[in-house]
Order: structure tokens, then sequence, then C-alpha cells
């Protein structure tokens, strides 16, 4: 079974303007895998490290997303 | 008495004078010397037997029966009749009848041996120089039928018994030596070797029918067994399984997919999906099954993806969080809004706080999931 690269995490805007995170689960799946499948169809995302993700989530309803960077592929 | 030392003599003066008178006292005298000699025993000098009795009379003449002469006796009389001739011997052949028979000086020397070990030296039999002695194991060779081509054996203690023994086998065992025993064995140098290794080899790749690969090299050897890539391989995986799903006699599930494999082996698992994770800081899975990922939405705002879509959309779902802080009379609920998502292939759940007076969602140190259909 494949491992999944459970270090990284997978970023969209989501419908309310807001952001989503996407942790992947240890599942024998590639993260663009993950991506394509769990992704929203037809949003943009981008796969970053997981410390790249803000861990003070004091304001996580303020986090926002520039859609410009999300180009490493769109939710099928 | 008449008689001095047995010779009779006159008297002194019974002899007449001539011409004189005869007296009587001379006269009788001898007369009376006459009668007494006359009735006395006549002695042998002077022709008889100087005894009165038979006894006394053979006893005088030498005649004691058992002392002088042999008393009569029928088997003496027997041989006494007999008409011998030199080297003769008597023997009986009835009572008290005998016979004569040859006997040869040879004979005799066997019957002047004083006991049997001088008889066995005479007749030329001493016991371990002429005959063997009396032997179990002798005894029982001695009762085997031989024929020609065989050896004797031991079947027990003093126990023998034949076996073949071919002209073939005589010309090894008159062999001297191990070296004259290979040779008449037609055996090579290899016959020594205690193992055989490559520079002892020097035939072509022995074949499989014989035991070995037919083949010079790891390829052809493998060709040669009829073996595949696959006995190249130090494992078997995904990647190189080219099979159909190994059935379950086999030790496989028989399926190709999760709920295939579950239904041939009678699992009925109703459990779907499950998942724990921490929902503060890094958000991250503890653990989970069938499941891809979460969606970090916002504060207390998940969705939860599966990695296997369910069948359909009519699945429970049962979810428990942990508060953050221990504060009391505070409930936690997780919960989903009407529109929150649920298809078959994810759901969506929130979890937030309500206190007397306050609620709003909230971050958990630990939510669970689970899907069950």
């Amino acid at each position: 079974m494949t491992e999944t690269d459970l270090s990284k995490r997978i970023v969209f805007q989501n419908d309310d303007g807001g952001v989503s995170i996407i942790i992947p689960a240890d599942c024998g799946l590639q993260i663009e895998e993950i991506a394509a499948k769990d992704v929203p169809t037809g949003k943009p995302y981008a796969i970053l490290d997981a410390s790249d993700i803000p861990a003070d989530r004091s304001e996580r309803e303020g986090w926002t997303v520039n859609e410009a960077n999300l180009t490493d592929g769109v939710g099928e | 008495m008449p008689r001095t030392g047995g010779v009779f003599s006159l008297l002194s003066g019974s002899k007449g004078t001539p011409n004189t008178t005869i007296q009587s006292a001379p006269y009788n005298a001898q007369l009376d010397d006459f009668a007494a000699d006359a009735n006395a025993a006549r002695p042998v000098t002077a022709g008889g037997t100087g005894a009165t009795t038979a006894s006394g009379a053979r006893t005088n003449l030498g005649l004691a029966i058992g002392t002088d002469v042999q008393a009569q006796d029928a088997l003496l009389q027997s041989i006494a009749g007999l008409t011998t001739v030199a080297d003769r011997m008597i023997y009986t052949t009835g009572v008290d009848t005998a016979a004569v028979t040859t006997i040869t000086s040879y004979g005799r020397s066997l019957i002047d041996d004083l006991d049997a070990a001088a008889a066995r030296t005479t007749l030329g039999l001493v016991i371990g120089t002429n005959v063997q002695a009396q032997d179990a194991g002798l005894q029982s060779i001695a009762g085997l039928t031989t024929a020609a081509n065989q050896l004797i054996y031991t079947t027990a203690l003093d126990t023998y018994a034949t076996s073949s023994l071919t002209a073939f086998a005589r010309t090894i065992l008159d062999d001297n030596d191990a070296a004259t025993v290979r040779a008449t064995l037609g055996l090579g140098s290899l016959s020594t070797q205690s193992t055989i290794n490559n520079s002892d080899w020097s035939g072509t790749a022995l074949a499989v029918a014989n035991g070995g690969t037919g083949g010079t090299t790891q390829a052809t050897a493998r060709t040669g067994l009829g073996l595949g890539t696959l006995s190249t391989l130090n494992s078997v995986n995904n990647g190189n399984w080219s099979g159909a799903a190994l059935a379950v006699a086999n030790g496989g599930t028989g399926g190709t997919t999760a709920a295939a494999a579950k239904t041939n082996l009678g699992i009925t698992d109703d459990i779907q999906a499950w998942v724990n994770f921490n929902g503060t800081g890094t958000v991250a899975i503890r653990a989970s099954r069938n499941v891809s990922s979460i969606t970090d939405n916002g504060v207390g705002d998940y969705t939860v993806n599966f990695a296997s879509a369910m069948s359909d959309t009519n699945y429970a779902v049962f979810a428990w969080a942990r508060y953050a802080n221990s504060t009391s009379n505070t409930l936690l609920g997780p919960f989903a809004w009407t529109s929150d998502t649920k298809t078959t292939s994810a759901v969506r759940m929130r979890v937030q706080y309500s206190d007397p007076g306050s609620t709003g969602a909230q971050d958990s140190p630990e939510v669970n999931l689970m899907v069950v259909r």
C-alpha cells in the first residue's frame, strides 16, 4: 500500500470565502489523489507543508488565502 | 620206620646167615616191618602218592587243582581243541565255545595301549593334531548343503548358513587393498572424494531429469526449472501481483475490494468508517479507517472525507468531542446544520459549546466520528 505523506496539507478557499485545510489520513492514497478527490469539484487548491499552516487558531475564522496561489490543482 | 627218605631197608640182623638157624625175633620183626610198610602210604619215590587221600595224593603229586593244574572247564576245553598258527587270537563264538581269528602285529599294537589317549595316538587320531575337536560351529558347518559358488557366514552364535559368492565377488575378495578393489569395481578418482565441488565437476549441466537444473547460469537454470520472473523477487506485492484475487481457500480474500473481501470472508462489519483527530493547534488525525482526510473548514467545523464511498447516504453518524476546557455547566455537542454536507463520499460535522448565557463553535482536542451502515 502506498504511504500517504502526512506532513502535507491541502488548502482551498471554501464557499464562505474562508480557508479550508484538508488534513490527510494514512489511507494509502497519494496527497495529490486525496486533493483531487476531497477538494470540492472545481475549486483550486495548493499543497503545503503542515508547518506552513498556523498552529494558533485563535483567529481561525479570519484566515484568508490568495486564490492566485492555489495552483497545484483543481478539485475533481 | 621201615623207610628212610622213602627208601625201604631191611632191618638190621633180619637176613639169615648160611648154615645157621633162623631166629624168630629178627624174623618177626622184619615181618612186622613189612606189614607196617605195606599198610603205610607208598611214597612218591616208590611209585606211590605218599598220601592216604585223593587230595593229599594230588598235592603230593603236584596236581593240586587251582594250584598246580586247571580245573576242568568247558571253555578251556574248547580252547584246547583249537588249532593255532602264528598271528591268531582266540575269541568266543558262544557260551564256552572259542574260535581263532587273525590278529596282525598292528592289531596287537592297538590292544597293548594303556589308555584312550595312547589308543588315539596309535590310530593317528590325536585331537588337535590329526583330527578336529568337537565344536558346535563346525558341527553347524558340517550340516550345510553346499553347492558351487557359495560362502559360509554366521547367522547366530555357532550357526552358519550359505550365501551365493559369485566369481566377480571373488575377484573383489582377493584384492589386497582398497585401491585394488576400486580398480576391480571400475571406480575413478571421484570415488575417494568426500565432497564434490565445482573443481571436480567436468560434465555438462546436469539435466533436470537427473536432479540438476539443466543450466549453467542462473537464468538458464530458472528456465530449466520452469521458474518465472517471480522466482527472483524477494517479496510479492501489489506491483508484481498479476493474478486473480487469491481465493479464501488459498488464504486470500477472494475479492479485489474491501467490500468483496469482507463478503467472501463472511465479515458483516457495519462500521464503514471512523476517525479520531485533534481539532486544536495543528490539526492532525490520530487514527482512522476508510477516511482519506478531514477538512478543517473553520473553528469546530470539519468535513470527514471517506476513502471508499458509502453505498448510499442512509448511513448513521455518531460523533463525540472532548471539551477544550474544564469549565463546569458547559455542554459540548457535535452536530450538523441542515445544509451541511452528507454525501456518499463525505459528511460534515460541527462542534459547539453551550454555556448558560453563551454558545458558539469550538475546536476540540479530541473529535471522534463513526459511520455505521
